[in-house]
């Protein structure tokens, strides 16, 4: 076990060298001097190389690289080019309310999700099995952002119910989790029902039906313990969904969170703050993703570890 | 009686694509997502027949915020250009750019996962191995990043989301060769000398791609959702070139009076997606009808 987790620790780190590596490697060949976007058209000559100097850029580019990922591995994730701050500095600032409304989506899409998937899977082909499938559909299809602006203008403009942007209460998360989970909650209710039909063709719940087991029974105590298996597994993939639509998620709501710290860098190309911002969220999504597999493997002791 | 005898005897004459064709045509939603599909094409290939472009870019302060009507069967926006025509122009960068980023995609993944699958061993582990590194990164903030390096326009987002994209397509190339590279008919074309290039491309893919299309049918719905979303963020296609996501954008300031300028341009993306997404899994089914459940 313990083997096991520091070999799937060690298989992080050529994840984190390979994908920085990519990203200076295309950055060193896209046209355009950062220095000279840095200081604007205005800025001279000895200017433009003074800040040359200071940002490393005259160095090839990897030693420039090794230099930076030696930060990286002394949790030194350098300094915006920008504004000047520092990068992990900013990202700590930021993650809380990124982590609250991961949390709490991730939260609605197991404890609805879950729930109807098995209602679904009970009265299979009723009202309630058909409704989740045209919902699946529909939310599976539906831009995260648009799903968000129209939420905002139903429930925030026209009912009152919730602020519309902000991050102050916990009050403000409740619409943006809802949005992000949206997508995600779909394919969960799906994905149980798939899995809780499976299990149901098994012949030792045809045992259990046969000895006069009455059907909460069957359901709660055999089908749910096998046909919740894959649902764990499941969980670790909506991770990077939930990554990924927060971004936008954030920006509908104009929650301070990472996404708003990413786009501005995306959009003025602050490298290092982008670096910084990709290596900690994959290093994040790898280690929930191997606690996920470490719960299966708790959960189900019929799976081996490192096989 | 007899009537179903003869449909079974007329199937069993059928070739294998004209069993996948029946099976596919069977399916009611496939068909109508793929008629919906075809008409939003042509509607979209077809625009400079009856909009005239200048009606994309043409502002008009007088004409501004002018509900659904006759002259303007969506609407006009802050700037009075007409919706319809930004949409329907819109559609033709949406769907194009979504093709582009797919095709690009599964160029590199079917080279890297034919040869990772037919070679094995050494090089099918380097490969796999880089694949790992993109798919370990969530696709929306790997595309960002890569968006951040190249600098911003249509074309580098494109060049990112294929980035982005291609590892799941080499996966999926790769493991409907593994289970193809000891068949008879490899191992006879390799008796008669043919190059390693040959039977890979010419003989292995072909047989392999059925996986690989439904996956790329589904993966142009997402794409299409990932690029309104980075025109949305003001990371993709630049306003005041029309692109879903992006007039979304334009308009997000004032959906709050006029709603339609926000319901109608995610009602396409939606629509488009939902349709490709049942394109997608009915081809699946058509494919492989015992994965049906």
């Amino acid at each position: 076990m313990v083997k096991y987790i520091i070999k799937r620790i060690l298989m992080l780190i050529p994840v984190i060298f390979g994908i920085t590596l990519f990203i200076y490697v295309i950055m060193s060949l896209a046209p355009g001097d950062p220095a000279t976007l840095i200081l604007g058209p205005d800025a001279t000559y000895e200017e433009i190389l003074a800040k040359r100097e200071e940002l490393g850029l005259n160095d090839p580019i990897l030693v420039r690289y090794f230099k930076y990922m030696a930060g990286v591995l002394h949790g030194d994730f350098g300094i915006s080019w920008y504004n000047e701050y520092d990068v992990m500095g900013e990202f700590l600032n930021r993650i809380p309310n990124t982590l609250l409304l991961g949390l709490l989506s991730n939260a609605i899409v197991i404890l609805v999700g879950i729930p109807l998937g098995i209602i679904a899977a009970v009265k299979q082909n009723g009202v309630i099995d058909y409704c989740t499938l045209v919902l699946a559909m529909l939310f599976s299809s539906m831009p995260a952002f648009w799903f968000g602006l129209m939420a905002q203008i139903f429930f925030c403009l026209n009912l009152g119910w919730f602020p519309a942007t902000g991050a102050e209460s916990l009050k403000h998360f409740i619409l943006p989790a809802v949005t992000l989970a949206s997508a995600s909650l779909a394919g969960q209710v799906r994905l149980t029902r798939t899995s809780m039909l499976e299990v149901n063709k098994l012949d030792y719940v045809r045992t259990a039906r046969a000895k006069g087991c009455s059907e909460s029974r069957i359901v709660i105590r055999h089908v749910l313990r096998n046909g919740l298996l894959p649902v764990v597994t499941s969980i670790g993939a909506h991770i990077a969904t939930i990554v990924g639509g927060a971004i936008v998620t954030e920006s509908v709501f104009a929650i301070p969170g990472v996404a708003s710290l990413m786009i501005n860098a995306v959009k003025i190309r602050d490298v290092p703050v982008v670096m910084g911002v990709i290596v900690v969220i994959s290093v994040f999504v790898g280690v929930v993703n191997l606690l996920v597999d470490l719960l299966y493997a708790v959960i189900d002791p019929r799976v081996k570890l490192g096989s | 009686m007899s009537k179903k005898i003869k449909k079974k005897t007329n199937l069993s004459n059928k070739s294998q694509l004209g069993m996948i064709v029946f099976r596919f045509s069977k399916n009611k939603l496939a068909m109508f997502g793929l008629a919906v599909i075809v008409i939003l094409a042509l509607l979209c290939v077809a625009a400079p027949l009856y909009i005239d472009y200048e009606s994309v870019y043409q502002q008009s302060m007088a004409d501004r915020f002018i509900l659904p009507c006759a002259e303007h069967p969506l609407g006009t926006d802050q700037f009075g250009r007409d919706l319809f025509a930004r949409i329907i122009y819109g559609g033709r960068i949406s769907l194009l750019a979504g093709l582009v980023v797919v095709a690009m995609a599964l160029v590199l993944g079917i080279v890297l996962g034919g040869i990772a699958g037919y070679y094995g061993g050494r090089i099918d582990n380097v490969i796999m191995r880089i694949c790992d590194v993109f798919m370990a990164v969530p696709r929306m903030l790997l595309s960002m990043a890569v968006v951040a390096a190249l600098g911003q326009g249509t074309f580098k987002m494109l060049i990112a989301l294929s980035i982005a994209a291609f590892p799941g397509y080499a996966r999926t190339v790769r493991a409907s060769i593994m289970t193809l590279r000891n068949q008879e008919y490899v191992e006879a074309a390799k008796c008669c000398g043919t190059s390693s290039a040959r039977i890979i491309f010419k003989h292995v893919v072909p047989n392999g791609l059925g996986p690989v299309i439904v996956s790329a049918t589904l993966g142009l719905g997402g794409t299409i959702l990932a690029i309104a979303s980075l025109g949305f963020l003001g990371i993709g296609v630049a306003s005041p070139t029309p692109e879903w996501g992006t007039i979304l954008s334009e308009n997000r300031a004032n959906i709050r009076y006029y709603p339609y300028l926000g319901l109608v341009p995610g009602m396409f993306i939606a629509i488009s997606v939902m349709c490709l997404n049942f394109i997608g899994d009915g081809l699946r089914d058509a494919l492989d009808p015992r994965m049906k459940n």
